[in-house]
Parts: C-alpha cells; structure tokens; sequence
C-alpha cells in the first residue's frame, strides 16, 4: 500500500466530518461569519451547527465572538491560524490522495 | 476537498455580497455624483478660472469624500436590511485587501497617465468616454465572474461599454458627455440596485423569533 493510502489513516477527524469540513471551508474564504451566515449557507439546524461549532472551537481551529447587536446576540467566527494551517494540511492529504489513486 | 470545490464556495460567498443590490445603489449614488462634477465643467465657461479651479479642486474631494462616503453608507444598510436577514460576513483578509489596493492604485495611476498621454498625443479626450465606458465594463465583468456569473452584472457590464463607445461618437462636448455617461450608467445602476433589494427584502423577511443562539 503506498505512503499516501496509509496517510489518509492520519487525516484531521475534526475537520474530515462533513459538516464541520464545510463550516471550515466557508469560514477559509472569509474572514469572519456570523453564525446566521453559517447557518443559510450550511443548512444546518441551531442546535447542529452550534455543536460542530464547539468542537471547532474546543480543537482551537475557530475563535467564536459572542456580542449583542441591540438585543439580538451575535456569534461572529472566525478561523485561526492553527485553523487555517489544520485545513490547508487535510487540503494536501486529500489532493495527495486524489492524485495517486487516479493514475 | 478539491480546489474546484472550494472556488464555488468563495462564490457563493462573493456572490452573497452582491445579493442584496446595495452595492450598485451606492455605486450609483457615486456616478450621479461625478455626472454633477462633469456636468458643472461643462456649464462653467472657459475664462472663468475661479469656477475653474474650484472644480478642479472639488474632483480631489469628490474622488476621496465620494467614496469614503460610499462606503460609510454601505456599511449602514448591508446592518440595517442584509445582517439581520442573511448574516454578516466580511469578505477579505487584511492581507487580501492590502493587495486589491495595491493593485487598484497602480492601475488607477497607470490608467490616468496613459489616458493624459494619448490624449496628449492625439490633441482630444473626445474618446474619454469610450476608455472610461470600457474600464467599468471590465470591473462589472470582474464582479459576474467572480461571483459565479450573477447575469445583471454581464449586463451592466455591457451596458457600460457599449454607452461609452455610444457616446464617443456623438457629437457633444467631452465634459457633456461624461456627465450624460455617468447619468446613464448611474441611473440604471440605481435601478439595477433598487429592483434587486425590493427582491431580496421579499425573499428574505426579517426574523421575528428573538431567541438566542444555542
């Protein structure tokens, strides 16, 4: 088995699940959401997105802003550094992958 | 995940940017005032030099107020009609931006001199409009492309090109005409913005549930 089918063993959990991988893949083009923003474009209900969110949060891979906009509260994300360093390796892993099992 | 993958979420999130047609009202805001700037050289008489000069100087407050203000303005109603309704996002890195206005004012710079060059050399600015006309169409299409190809930009796109080149073979005086190019584009603009902010605020009824976010 090559070197790249055995990397894939070692691929990020955090970011591989497929909600979380789009959360972070949203919040890599940007560079801050709130979480109405996050919610349209990722389809997903309150109590999911705010659990995945956590998650993120707790790997250090997003740093999550609660503030008040009149009386509306308003979660703003963004990604870290160590965020964006964690995507942008899965990123090449994936690729790395993609590309060996194609020849 | 693949690049290609990727690309489409950044333009969709370009894209959201653009939805609520706020950007092309202010936008027109601005051309309506740079019809009124070109519109007052071409009524001011030659030998008058005081009104002149005033509205030579009044260009350099128009090009920095103008779009300080813009964007003052932008700011208030993206928070007041699209935050509430679709969310807040903010587009570019502080590194992105430097970039684009890096890029911006070079060709800004390069694009006058060339233009006062040519001009220069030719002996008229008749075709000002054509060159103007044609650097909007270019931003327009930018925009289409990189949201993903959002078709009233396409149009405005070819609209700006097409009045411009229009206008350069009329007969009328070049300050007119820049004021009449700046009208148009600005008015249709104006109704691009406001026909798709009527349709976004449809589509997207405030919220009404107050609950706080889990």
């Amino acid at each position: 088995m090559s070197h790249e089918l055995l990397g894939l063993g070692d691929l990020d959990r955090i970011i591989h699940e497929p909600a979380r991988l789009l959360i972070v893949t949203i919040l890599s083009t940007v560079e801050k959401a709130d979480f109405l923003f996050l919610q349209r474009e990722t389809k997903l209900t309150k109590g999911n997105l705010s659990a995945h969110l956590g998650k993120l949060e707790e790997a250090g891979y997003i740093k999550i802003e609660k503030t008040f906009k009149g009386k509306l509260p308003l979660t703003i994300c963004n990604l870290t550094a160590n965020g964006r360093k964690a995507f942008e390796q899965y990123r090449q892993r994936l690729i790395q992958f993609i590309d060996t099992t194609s020849k | 995940m693949q690049s290609d993958h990727i690309s489409r979420v950044e333009e969709r999130v370009y894209r959201h940017w653009y939805e609520d047609g706020l950007g092309e009202l202010t936008g027109g805001g601005l051309f309506l005032l740079f019809a009124f700037y070109f519109g007052g050289h071409a009524w001011i008489e030659k030998g008058n030099l005081m009104g002149r000069l005033f509205l030579n100087g009044g260009l350099i407050v128009l090009l920095i107020g103008g779009v300080l203000a813009t964007r003052w303005l932008l700011a208030i109603m993206k928070a007041h009609f699209t935050y509430p309704r679709t969310g807040y996002v903010e587009l570019n890195s502080p590194e992105r931006i430097s970039l684009n206005r890096a890029v911006t004012a070079v060709v800004g710079v390069v694009a006058t001199v060339f233009v006062f060059l040519l001009g220069q050399m030719l002996g008229s600015f008749s075709w000002a409009p054509a060159v103007v006309g044609l650097l909007f169409g270019i931003v327009y299409l930018l925009i289409a492309v990189k949201s993903g190809g959002v078709k009233r930009f396409y149009f405005l796109s070819a609209f700006s090109a097409l009045l411009g080149f229009g206008l350069w073979f009329s007969l009328l005086i070049v300050t007119f005409n820049l004021a009449l190019f700046y009208s148009v584009l600005g008015l249709v603009s104006i109704i691009s913005g406001g026909v798709t902010l009527a349709r976004f605020l449809k589509e997207n009824p405030m919220p009404t549930e107050l609950e706080d976010e889990p």
